[in-house]
């Protein structure tokens, strides 16, 4: 291919992707997304808490949940014109390469509220932080803000180009909702168990605290598992997401540099996975305002 | 004159159904009017000449290039402005957004020219007025317009319409004919039409399909002169009369092979001369 067909696409899909985030900016949904976002954001940090790690959830929810929406519903009606779309020389992987830049958006956002709450999210005491240091808290908290926001409307978009059938949007926000809460919800009380802990880390979205009472007492668990690689596993998830959209209706070269790609990223992805659950705390431990123990 | 089209036999089936079967045909520069029955093959043939859908059998050479290739597919798609029979938009998009975006995909990179070119194509349509306004906001007829619009996108070298007068009324009808005809001085248009009178208004050949297969294909007078001689008014309707009608002035109107004799020629119209080949066509299965 030649440097001058490689500028061509990159200024049409430069193109296409400032529409596609023009579209997911007036979306309904999204816009619905953030005012709630925004509202139960402040409404989070606007007070001094004993919970350090709730308020992550809400860019998680509103923008990676509400975002797989928003996403599937761009990258479907699009296909309503679809032999007019078909007919231009712009490739399929093109289009939906310029809808994935679109969920920058979104990412963008979960950005700002990772770093709203790392900056304004104030505890009454340093035991509420648990047992996690500030650069883990800050793998937690992107995690589930800026990845959420990213990964969730990527997701969208990932199914939206596989799952033909009415009504598929939503098998991806039930599954992903299912899954989360089944596994987080069971992880808290089979907190050292390495099963539940491989299935909580495989999970899109993992708590690594919850926030427990004692005795009329408040107390933090810091659950195993090593946040940062745990972000490294999710940020691989998206870029699975990204190739498994692109690869539908590829053809050719692409085709097969797509298919290489996955096999990479699957590799490293499971890798990572592994890594976050033998890295890390290997037994969960309380920490409260009378100091920390052991579980 | 050069091709603009070449087909050599080609086919297209759908499990055991054959939707076109081994068809010949060359198209040139200017307007050739496609027409036929529902379900001949007309959108058929226009998707695998506008690229998406591949034939069963057969080669296809477009603007002198092999849709087959995906190299050259992405060539003939630079030169191809195309209508589909049905054309959904998008929802959220304006009139102007919604030309926009597919200029975009026909890499208009730059917006300025992008801007002016869908200024101009709107134009065209006579939709210049309503670019601000939402798809969902226009009129049948003016969301066909702007589908035209889309395939008016940078004077392509050939432009498949598949019935691009449907739910317009005559003064836009007319007002597309003008479009149409002044494109086809530089273009090759391929119209696929129910209206046989756009075919007469616009083209100077025509083919036929019927089952699958061409049964006409010629110039639009050789055509109609094949009903010369065969329409004509009388006091009473034709009993073997291929279409048989009470005019206005109460005498009717018979098309039949041939006239009795003494009977009142009236001129045939292409509508006339397409029902007369319809019914003496060989049954096609």
């Amino acid at each position: 291919m030649t440097a001058v067909q490689n500028t061509m696409d990159a200024a049409r899909v430069s193109e296409l992707a400032k529409v596609e985030t023009r579209r997911y900016a007036r979306h309904p949904v999204f816009l619905l997304g953030l005012v709630l976002g925004i509202v139960s954001l402040y409404a989070a940090l606007n007070h001094v808490t004993d919970d350090y790690y709730g308020p992550p959830v809400i860019p998680a929810f509103f923008l990676g949940v509400f975002g797989m929406v928003v996403a599937f519903r761009l990258t479907r009606t699009m296909e309503r014109s679809a032999e007019a779309v078909e007919s231009s020389p712009t490739p399929v992987h093109q289009r939906v390469g310029a809808l994935l830049l679109a969920c920058l958006l979104p990412a963008a956002l979960g950005l700002l509220a990772g770093l709203a709450i790392l900056g304004l999210g104030e505890v009454k005491a340093d035991w509420a932080y648990g047992t996690w240091s500030t650069d883990e808290r800050v793998a937690i908290i992107l995690g589930q803000s800026l990845v959420a926001g990213l990964g969730g409307p990527l997701l969208g978009v990932a199914a939206a180009r596989w799952l033909r059938f009415p009504g598929a949007v939503v098998v991806p926000v039930i599954a992903v909702s299912t899954w989360v809460i089944m596994v987080n919800g069971w992880s808290a009380t089979n907190q050292d168990s390495t099963g539940w802990l491989v299935a909580r880390l495989f999970s899109p979205l993992a708590f690594f605290t919850t926030l427990d009472t004692d005795g009329g007492t408040h107390r933090v668990e810091s659950w195993r598992g090593d946040p940062w690689f745990y972000l490294l596993w999710l940020v691989l998830l998206c870029a699975l997401a990204a190739i498994v959209a692109l690869l539908k209706g590829a053809e050719g070269e692409t085709r097969a540099r797509l298919r290489s790609s996955l096999v990479v990223a699957v590799v490293l992805a499971l890798a990572a996975l592994t890594l976050a659950v033998t890295s890390g705390p290997d037994h969960t431990t309380v920490r409260s305002p009378a100091g920390v123990t052991g579980i | 004159m050069s091709a603009t089209v070449r087909l050599t036999g080609v086919g297209k089936k759908y499990g055991r159904t054959h939707t076109l079967r081994g068809l010949d045909l060359v198209l040139e520069p200017g307007v050739t009017g496609l027409l036929g029955p529902n379900g001949a093959g007309k959108t058929t043939l226009l998707r695998i000449l506008a690229t998406v859908l591949p034939p069963s059998e057969g080669r296809v050479r477009v603007l002198d290039l092999d849709p087959s290739d995906p190299r050259e597919r992405t060539e003939v798609r630079r030169r191809l402005g195309y209508l589909p029979q049905e054309l959904g938009f998008p929802s959220g998009f304006t009139a102007f957004a919604f030309v926009d975006y597919l200029a975009v995909l026909k890499e208009w990179t730059q917006a300025d020219a992008r801007h002016d070119e869908v200024r101009r194509v709107l134009g065209l349509v006579d939709l210049a007025g309503q670019s601000a306004k939402k798809v969902k906001a226009l009129s049948g007829g003016q969301r066909r317009r702007l589908a035209l619009a889309q395939a008016l996108i940078g004077s392509p070298a050939l432009m498949l319409l598949d019935e691009p007068t449907t739910g317009l009324d005559p003064e836009q009808r007319a007002s597309l004919r003008g479009v149409l005809a002044e494109a086809a001085r530089t273009s090759t248009v391929l119209l696929s039409t129910h209206q046989t009178n756009d075919v007469a208004a616009l083209c100077e050949r025509v083919v036929v399909l019927d089952a699958g297969r061409v049964c006409f294909n010629g110039a639009v007078r050789e055509l109609l002169a094949r009903a010369e001689g065969c329409v004509w008014l009388a006091d009473e309707p034709h009993s073997s009369a291929i279409s048989t009608w009470r005019t206005g002035t109460g005498r009717y109107r018979n098309l039949a092979d041939p006239a009795p004799p003494g009977a009142e020629l009236v001129e045939p119209t292409l509508e006339d001369a397409y029902l007369l080949l319809r019914s003496s066509a060989p049954a096609l299965t």
